[in-house]
């Protein structure tokens, strides 16, 4: 039986012949190459033959694999042929028909260039996770079981917490990444960790099982029951789809840890922490259950949460403000850890909670540059120095260009550990990812707004025919925008072109599907005519209209969680986002990501890293970057440095920087401690209702100064 | 900056703060809106000035007049360049005071005048120069309201400066916000004080004070 990883080597092998025959010449990872032939196709024989030169087994099998789950399309000339030989790639299908969107066939195309590159990168796969800690395993495992046996210093502690990982990896395990970087964790003398590697290469369960490790050390082995690990995360999608894996953790180790009487708490202190009991009701942060993985986690009674389809119940998760205190890991933010620094009240999480913190994990910690990274860094030594005992860093990124230049500076600690993704890991690895890349350049006589409408109809008639098809889930799209107003200009253009019956003129049987204006050949040769039909009597209307959705700050917490929910259950979408989904996220299903304007690089590689993950996508994503005609943005494709770092994905064109030294970011900074100086001896800080907040008097601010005063 | 020197400057700032508490303890709190209202009602009186004085010009002889209109523009003109609360404020302020004054001796002058005459005429122009005392002691009113006005102004915008003298002007919102009724939280106060605020995660500054660099080959 051939494997996922197989399949998708196979399908990265067919999108590399047919790149080269798109570009009219041979292809070389991470360069450039215009689309000279934008009306090609592939043989079904000769790509028989390449499979099986390149020791494919099986090929027949495989290219029928693939056609069955729409990687390769049938492409025939009229639309009554259902059968074809000749078949292009689902991916550089859609690139080549992006880079040739026009209003009406035969007119010049919105793009004025469009240029493409191949990069090919190790990621784990399923194969490649197979490390269990144990004794008689191969190096990695007997490696990592003796670190576990060392770290614990305890043959029965060590033990548990094997059975645990065990527990949570299930049928798989870990990777080399994973288990070397582990193992080397839990040997550190050092006190400042980095995990900087690719997205999906599996840092979160690293730092979730260190901080497991290094918690059951602290309760049981040092019998430290105060003892706390903070988890910082950046944005809110982010915590809640961490939160999912570390209720699962968790879940997983209180039931080991119950011999040995103790229950791991864990509570998530921001914004959106309920204030009261009362407003605990309905869904609990749309977290799915992680124990039946069919809904969501609900508010059941006294605020605890509970499943509603299997009833497990999660008591160990603190909901309430006035329970986060006493959590045992705490995920926040930022700027609620700021505030929570310099409050004093003892019904939430406070300067004293913060003063008993043994470890802090910062994940995407390269969105912490510029000033806010000043901030973090200001905030890191506060609580160093609020903190008598030694305190554990973990910093995790996918991308961050001169990681121990930029760790050293945040974390104000020279002598940090950097765990890098190198070739030796690299090679090592079966997981292959492909990231197709390719930038447009708009016609200064077109609106790239229209484009972008355009591409919104092209991607979700593509979702809606697959759906048609019969495949369970659709490939996804995700367009980023950085500015709302134009998002929902998008959004609304979107919405008349299909009001006015797009993408009927696409349908036309007049049309081969070997022209790139032709969108028929994504719907099976039985369902072209009744689709062509409905589409002419305006009936596709509310098909296509439930598929492209916005996500962005505007949106209440209700609907972005429900966008969220759709995104992950593959629902054929097509996404308009702001920032909101660019980091750290896992959505399985998207295969399309398309950018508008040229960001930094950081960025551009952090969003482009939401497709392409797992099997549902072959592993491959193709990344658009739509370049408009301003300045700004077309003068950046001469900047050969900043152009060949981005077909490398690289950001090492970019620095990062932490602006730590600004006189405004270190006043900020005395300005907090003293304050939480303040709040340490128990006297009122106005943060909260707890603390007396806020100040309703001159006589009141007049004490709180004078207080901070003494404490400068 | 080095760290004693930033620490001294925070200190500093607080105290600053703690003093203008301190200070304005007992004593009136000075509201923009007050300074707003009085300069709306200097702007009815101009408004009212404006029409007695286009009445005059038709029953009054032109060099009166004359010296009249040009004094009252320049006063208007003053009364325009005022913005905000700023030095240039009092100024003007100064300066309008000074003109309603010339103002006052123009008409007290040709009210004397009028006096001195009043037994010489009869008939049509005797009524003519009792319509015109008439409008100058109407002027007259004026003049000495909106030389009230503008007294009170400078006195108010005099207390201003001197109360909020090295304080930002966030910091004296959220004292005048305190004295009626409003409240500060203290990532608030760590805002205003510290000038950086976060919108949504993004750092914002909110002070712009720019210091001259001195380059290491011009140092002393």
């Amino acid at each position: 039986m051939m494997s996922s990883e197989e399949l998708a080597k196979a399908y990265h092998t067919i999108v590399e012949k047919e790149a080269s025959i798109v570009a009219s010449s041979e292809i070389k990872e991470g360069e450039w190459y215009p689309i000279a032939n934008p009306r090609y196709s592939l043989n079904k024989n000769d790509l028989k033959e390449l499979l099986r030169a390149k020791g494919f087994n099986d090929p027949e099998k495989m290219i029928e694999a693939l056609i069955k789950q729409g990687f390769l399309i049938r492409v025939p000339n009229r639309s009554e042929d259902s059968d074809s030989t000749k078949l292009r790639s689902l991916h550089m299908d859609v690139l080549v028909r992006s880079s040739q969107i026009t209003t009406k066939y035969g007119r010049p195309p919105y793009a004025l260039s469009c240029k493409f590159a191949l990069l090919k990168s190790q990621i784990p796969s399923k194969k490649d996770r197979r490390i269990i800690p144990s004794e008689t395993g191969d190096k990695y495992s007997s490696n990592l079981n003796n670190a576990i046996f060392s770290f614990f210093d305890n043959g029965d502690l060590a033990k548990t917490y094997i059975s645990i990982i065990k527990d949570y990896l299930k049928d798989s395990g870990l990777d080399i990444y994973q288990s070397t970087v582990l193992r080397n964790m839990l040997q550190s003398e050092k006190s400042t960790h980095a995990l900087i590697a690719p997205t999906g290469a599996g840092k979160t369960e690293i730092y979730l099982f260190y901080l497991l490790a290094k918690l059951i050390k602290f309760r049981i082995v040092e019998r430290e029951k105060n003892k706390r690990v903070l988890l910082v995360y950046p944005r809110k999608t982010l915590t809640v789809d961490q939160a999912y894996r570390l209720i699962k953790l968790l879940r997983i180790a209180n039931k080991y840890l119950k011999p040995y009487d103790i229950t791991l708490t864990f509570a998530i202190r921001d914004g959106d922490t309920l204030k009261k009991l009362e407003d605990a009701r309905g869904p609990f942060r749309g977290i799915n259950c992680p124990n039946c993985e069919n809904k969501t986690l609900i508010f059941s009674e006294n605020g605890r949460i509970a499943c509603e389809n299997c009833k497990e119940k999660y008591e160990f998760v603190k909901t309430l403000r006035s329970e986060t205190e006493k959590a045992d890991i705490i995920a926040t933010n930022p700027w609620a850890l700021e505030t929570r620094l310099v409050d004093s009240t003892t019904e939430d999480v406070n300067v004293r909670t913060l003063s008993n913190i043994g470890l802090i994990v910062f994940d995407e910690a390269h969105e912490y540059r510029g000033l806010g990274g000043g901030i973090i860094s200001s905030l890191i030594n506060i609580i160093k120095e609020m903190n008598s005992d030694n305190l554990d860093l973990v910093f995790s990124s996918a991308t961050i260009p001169e990681p121990k230049t930029f760790i050293s500076k945040l974390s104000g600690d020279n002598n940090c550990e950097i765990y890098d993704f190198d070739e030796s890991i690299r090679r090592n690895l079966v997981g292959e990812k492909l990231t197709i890349l390719s930038y447009l350049v708009m016609n200064p006589q077109y609106s790239w707004n229209t484009y972008c409408q355009l591409w919104s109809v092209l991607m979700a008639f593509l979702a809606y025919a697959y759906e048609r098809c019969g495949i369970k889930q659709p490939p996804q799209s995700i367009l980023f925008i950085n500015n709302l107003k134009e998002l929902k200009r998008i959004h609304s253009g979107y919405i008349e072109n299909i009001r006015l019956g797009e993408p009927k003129d696409h349908l036309s049987n007049q049309l081969s599907s070997l022209e790139p204006y032709c969108y028929w050949h994504y719907l099976s040769a039985e369902s072209r005519e009744e689709v062509r039909e409905r589409t002419l009597n305006g009936d596709l209307y509310e098909e296509l209209e439930k598929r492209v959705c916005e996500m962005h700050s505007q949106l209440s917490k209700e609907e972005r969680r429900e966008l969220i929910r759709r995104l992950r259950e593959g629902k054929g979408l097509v996404v308009l986002s702001t920032s909101s989904l660019e980091l750290g996220v896992d959505y399985d299903g998207v295969s399309f990501v398309f950018n508008v304007g040229l960001d930094n690089p950081i960025s551009l590689i952090q969003r482009v890293g939401r497709g392409g993950r797992r099997d549902k996508t072959m592993n491959t994503v193709l990344g658009i970057f739509l370049i408009r005609a301003i300045p700004t943005e077309m003068l950046r494709i001469y900047d050969e440095n900043f152009i060949k770092a981005l077909s490398k994905m690289s950001g090492e064109s970019y620095s990062l920087f932490v602006t730590s030294d600004n006189p405004q970011i270190r006043k900020r900074a005395m300005l907090i401690e003293s304050i939480a100086r303040v709040a340490k001896k128990g006297l009122p800080t106005y943060a909260s209702k707890g603390s007396k907040g806020p100040i309703k008097s001159e006589r009141d601010l007049l004490a709180f100064i004078e207080n901070i005063l003494e404490e400068i | 900056m080095v760290k004693n020197d930033l620490q001294e400057d925070l200190r500093l700032y607080l105290k600053k703060i703690a003093e203008v508490i301190k200070r304005k303890e007992g004593t009136e709190v000075i509201d923009e809106n007050e300074i707003l209202d009085r300069l709306g009602r200097i702007r009815d009186y101009l408004l009212q000035a404006d029409k007695v004085i286009s009445e005059l010009e038709n029953i009054s002889d032109q060099n009166f007049f004359k010296a009249l209109n040009d004094k009252y523009t320049d006063i208007k003109k003053h009364f325009n360049e005022i913005n905000e609360v700023d030095s240039i404020f009092v100024d003007n302020i100064n300066k309008i005071i000074y003109i309603l004054r010339e103002l006052e001796n123009l008409c007290k002058t040709k009210e004397d005048e009028i006096l001195n005459n009043r037994k010489v005429f009869r008939g049509r122009e005797e009524d003519a120069h009792k319509k015109i005392r008439k409008k100058i002691v109407n002027l007259k009113k004026i003049i000495v309201e909106l030389e009230e006005e503008s007294l009170e102004l400078r006195d108010l915008a005099d207390k201003m400066k001197d109360q909020s003298k090295g304080i930002t002007p966030e910091i004296i919102d959220l004292l005048n916000s305190l004295k009626f009724g409003g409240d500060i939280w203290a990532h608030e106060l760590v805002a205003k004080i510290s000038g950086l605020r976060s919108v949504s995660g993004d750092l914002y500054s909110e002070e712009t004070t720019i210091e001259g660099v001195i380059w290491p080959d011009e140092e002393e």
